[in-house]
This record gives structure tokens, C-alpha cells and sequence, in this order.
């Protein structure tokens, strides 16, 4: 490969100069002084060259879609992770809406939550969801075996549905 | 708001409720299969069920001082029903939206698509069933007074 020794002048660097096209980089890289003209295989080398980059790129952007459809690569657990985050959210709402309404019920509501709104049930919404969403996605976060949470989130989801339910119908 | 637009938007409401909890029912029965994929129906399930809260909370002020008081006055136990199905309500709207993002995630048909099936499956399971039980009570709630 040819490489040129002369330093960019200004703000351009090396490469970008020897890139291009206005200063005639290309063709110049392919001269040598004992011959001025136009080398024809250092012309198909350099071709090669950035054939073999341009490959290079191109199989990047398919990579993932590749990856994703192997059966024999190990997948790395980003959706298991957001899917811990997305169902823990959803219990910890549920669980401290259930939890504000037997406050409720018992005439113990805080007073932060009842200066959230004027109306009880926008308050304890708007306190559960404020609660949930930080709570679930921080949680997903550390966990070591996120599949195994995954794994478990139907269960833990499916409970605090029965406890929600049995808090609204009994204490409310 | 004048009286009409109020009654409209309260009938709306109460058909919406019964539309979106039959809708999400839907997918709740198709994801038995974790794997199948099923977006198109939850989303459009989950889009009901966000209009039908959306027209509830705008009514809800308004029921709250003018219908609410007269309803427990002359049924309390329809007023505490009442209740019970807004928050049954939230939890439907709050099932549904869990559900659709387990799905969303689950598209992404990695080592973790049929786990996230699961997910969805019993968000929109209880879903569904909050949503059929707030439906039914807010029936019996517009027998009895409505606005």
C-alpha cells in the first residue's frame, strides 16, 4: 500500500488529504518519482483495497440482523432487560396503587400525594405512575440473571393483579 | 362543557369501555401461543382502551360533583361501584400498555421473545378482565343515574 509521507497543511489531516478527491490525492498517491505516470497495479491494488473496506462496511449494517437470526450465536440480554423494566414497572404500579388505596381507605392518604391533585384517584394515579417508572427501570438495571427475572415476571405480574384486585373490590 | 356534549361524551364512554374490553380479550386469547405475533391486534386494543380512559377522565370531574353525590345519596352501594370501576379502570389502561411493550420488545424474536410472549399474555389477560368487570359495573351504575 502506497502511504504519503508529506504533512497536511491547515486544519486537514493526513488522511483526509490523502483522501481527497480536489487535491487530486488519489491519483497523485499512485506516482513515483522515478515514473510520473499513472501505475496501473498500484491502480487495481488500491482498488482492492477499498473493495475490501467498502465490504467490510457494508457487511456491518447486516451484522446485527445476522446476529439476531443465528441460532448458535450467544444473544446478549437487552430485550430481557427491558422486559424486567417494562413488567416490574407495571408491578410496582399496581402494587402502589393498591398500597395508596388502603391508605386511603383507612383515612391515612400523605400528604404529598393528596397535593398532587385536588381529585384522589388522579393523585394516586399520577403518584404511582411518578413512583413505577424510575422503580421498574432502574431495577432492570443491576440484576444479574435477567432471564431468569423474565422468566418469573409473569408470575410476579399475575400477583399483583390478585392483590390489586382484592385491594379495589374489598377497600374501596 | 354544556349538558350535551357531557351526555355525549358519557355514551361514548360507556360503548368505548364495552368495545375496548372485548378488544382485549383478543389478543389475551391469541398470546396462549407466546410466539405468534399479534402487535396489530394489540395495538389497536390498546388504542381503544387509552380513548375510552382518555373520556373517562374528562368526564370524571364533572360526575364527580354532579352526579356522584346524588348517585350515593340514593344507592350508595352504586356509588361505591362506581368507584371500583375507575380504579379498575387505570388498571386496565396501565395492563394494556404493559402488555403492548412486552410485544414490542418480543418482535425483536431474540432468545427472550417467548418469555416476553408470557409477559404480554397475562398483562392482557388481566386486562381484560379488569376491563370487563369496570365495563359491567359502569352498566349497572348508568342504570341507576346518568348525567
Amino acid at each position: 500500500m502506497v502511504r504519503r509521507t508529506t504533512r497536511a497543511s491547515g486544519s486537514e489531516s493526513v488522511n483526509s488529504r490523502w483522501r481527497d478527491p480536489r487535491t487530486g490525492g488519489e491519483i497523485r498517491a499512485l506516482r513515483r518519482r522515478h515514473n510520473d505516470a499513472v501505475t496501473p497495479v498500484l491502480l487495481v491494488s488500491r482498488m482492492r483495497v477499498g473493495a475490501a473496506r467498502t465490504i467490510a462496511i457494508a457487511r456491518h449494517q447486516t451484522r446485527r440482523l445476522d446476529r439476531n437470526r443465528s441460532p448458535i450465536a450467544v444473544h446478549r440480554g437487552s430485550s430481557a432487560r427491558a422486559g424486567v423494566q417494562v413488567g416490574s414497572a407495571g408491578a410496582i404500579f399496581l402494587l402502589a396503587y393498591a398500597t395508596l388505596q388502603l391508605l386511603h381507605a383507612f383515612g391515612r392518604d400523605p400528604a404529598a400525594v393528596a397535593a398532587l391533585s385536588p381529585i384522589p384517584l388522579y393523585a394516586r394515579f399520577i403518584a404511582s405512575a411518578v413512583l413505577a417508572m424510575p422503580a421498574g427501570l432502574t431495577l432492570g438495571l443491576p440484576l444479574g440473571n435477567r432471564e431468569r427475572c423474565l422468566r418469573v415476571m409473569p408470575a410476579l405480574l399475575a400477583a399483583a393483579i390478585a392483590l390489586f384486585v382484592v385491594t379495589v373490590v374489598f377497600f374501596s | 362543557m354544556s349538558d350535551l356534549i357531557v351526555r355525549l361524551i358519557e355514551r361514548v364512554h360507556g360503548h368505548l369501555g364495552w368495545l375496548s374490553a372485548l378488544a382485549l380479550a383478543h389478543p389475551a386469547l391469541l398470546l396462549r401461543r407466546p410466539r405468534r405475533n399479534v402487535l396489530g391486534v394489540a395495538i389497536a386494543a390498546t388504542v381503544l382502551v387509552t380513548l375510552a380512559a382518555a373520556l373517562g377522565a374528562l368526564l370524571y370531574p364533572a360526575y364527580r360533583g354532579g352526579v356522584k353525590p346524588l348517585l350515593v345519596a340514593a344507592a350508595p352501594s352504586v356509588g361505591a361501584l362506581f368507584e371500583r370501576k375507575e380504579h379498575l379502570g387505570v388498571a386496565a389502561l396501565v395492563l394494556a400498555w404493559i402488555g403492548l411493550g412486552a410485544l414490542a420488545l418480543a418482535r425483536r424474536r431474540d432468545g427472550a421473545a417467548p418469555d416476553l410472549g408470557r409477559v404480554a399474555f397475562v398483562a392482557y389477560t388481566g386486562a381484560a378482565f379488569v376491563a370487563l368487570i369496570a365495563a359491567g359495573a359502569g352498566l349497572i351504575v348508568s342504570a341507576h343515574r346518568v348525567f
